[in-house]
């Protein structure tokens, strides 16, 4: 096995540290997009790398060659993977599947009491929910429909413009599913622990896409006061965990941001993005060309030994 | 801020409901178009408070020929399904029924009992 296989988990990592800085010079949709599909396919393409690695030392399991045809003997004489190496691969493979199944449950858990919390009230004929509370809190609660919680003490802070701010944000983490799009993420970050820096790039990314969406139907400074007044107020109370806030993450950088024009595209940055992606999975389908290449000699060579059975025996 | 010309089903709601709630008093329909300041027509903001007012997020009284609209908390009907799902939940419902009615006040018991004494309403299922 030559070393492609190592070149597509290291472009895998390569996203995972650089991803973060990319997505924040990209358009926040973008972006979040960027992050969630990329997150995913950095992760398959590690895992397989992983797995790819792993596969050598399971395919030395002697049943398991008798069952396959391929010679054991062969494929460990072939085998140019150090056995720690093998070993680390196959511990990391299974660690990172049971991990992402925990989390799986976990986000299916969150966002199922979400869907049901907002199925128990009747329809009201508006996706608006005042809570009681004086303490200012806001958020958004995903299901069909999803919600918007506001509590009586935020309404009574904001203005009735940044009223609205908060309502056009809370409504675009609704209808863009961004508690997807950071479950995509999430998800990925369980089964390749070297993608860890981008959850949290991924909430900021959201929370700034929901800002953009809301300086549409006002002018920036607008959003930026609503943002600095509902953060610096907000006293969270407990809420579904599948709940996104207004309140959420990074403020000051959300608000420097309304300072400035809206943010373009971004080729460049997306290019780089890209390129590290394409490049991690081109290593790992290397890794599996060398892989099929090492198991065909395994299984020429358990057939080269049953020709030499036979005419060992037909000599006798 | 003007009149925006897109705005999803119940966004407009959500913006009369949210103005109620940030007023003291009980608002007339033309005071809830004033407020809004979004170009509404006085016929628009009064077929939304009575939308409100069936699917009951707003209450009415009438102040002269006109009526006045209050907010109402959903907020009950959320912790009564909170209540409910804690209800399903339990394994044993007689017993968590018991320790609730055991822990009221003697006031909440009268209403209870009230509420139970009437007649069978519909119920949403």
């Amino acid at each position: 096995m030559h070393y492609s296989v190592y070149v597509g988990v290291a472009f895998a990592a390569l996203f995972g540290v650089a991803g973060p800085f990319l997505a924040r010079r990209l358009a926040p949709a973008v972006a979040a997009w960027l992050l969630s599909v990329g997150a995913l396919i950095a992760a398959a393409s590690g895992l397989a790398s992983v797995g790819l690695l792993a596969m050598t030392i399971v395919g030395q399991n002697s049943s398991l060659a008798a069952a396959g045809h391929w010679s054991s003997s062969t494929l460990r004489r072939a085998d140019p993977v150090h056995l720690p190496v093998a070993i680390t691969a196959l511990a990391l493979f299974a660690f990172g599947i049971g991990r992402c199944a925990w989390v799986l449950v976990q986000r299916w858990r969150a966002i199922r009491a979400a869907h049901r919390m907002n199925r128990a009230l009747s329809d009201t004929g508006t996706d608006l929910v005042v809570l009681g509370d004086e303490a200012p809190d806001a958020y958004a609660v995903p299901g069909r429909p999803g919600r918007i919680f506001v509590t009586k003490g935020m309404l009574a802070l904001l203005s009735r413009d940044e009223c609205r701010v908060m309502l056009a944000h809370e409504r675009s983490h609704l209808r863009h599913r961004h508690h997807l799009h950071r479950t995509a993420v999430t998800v990925a970050t369980a089964l390749n622990p070297l993608l860890a820096p981008l959850p949290r790039a991924q909430s900021w990314v959201t929370e700034r896409w929901a800002d953009e969406d809301a300086a549409r139907i006002c002018d920036r400074a607008l959003v930026a006061s609503a943002l600095s007044r509902a953060a610096n107020a907000a006293r969270p109370a407990p809420r579904p965990a599948a709940a996104l806030s207004m309140s959420g993450g990074a403020v000051d950088s959300r608000v420097a941001a309304m300072a400035t024009e809206p943010p373009r595209l971004g080729w460049v940055m997306l290019g780089i993005a890209l390129t590290l992606l394409v490049l991690s999975v081109l290593g790992t389908l290397d890794g599996v060309t060398d892989e099929a290449h090492l198991f065909h000699v395994a299984l020429l060579g358990h057939a080269h030994l049953g020709h030499l059975r036979r005419v060992f025996r037909a000599g006798r | 801020m003007t009149a925006h010309p897109r705005r999803g089903p119940g966004e407009l709601e959500a913006d009369v409901l949210a103005t109620l709630w940030r007023s003291h008093e009980p608002m007339s329909p033309g005071q809830v178009r004033d407020a809004l300041d979004a170009g509404l027509a006085y016929t628009t903001v009064m077929t939304i408070l009575s939308r409100l007012h069936e699917k009951g997020s707003v209450t009415r009284q009438r102040a002269g020929r006109a009526f006045v609209y209050t907010p109402a908390f959903a907020q009950a009907e959320l912790a009564a399904s909170q209540m409910r799902a804690l209800l399903d939940r339990g394994d044993d419902r007689d017993e968590i029924l018991a320790r609730f009615v055991g822990s009221l006040s003697k006031r909440d018991e009268r209403t209870l009992a009230s509420l139970l004494r009437r007649p069978a309403r519909p119920r949403r299922s």
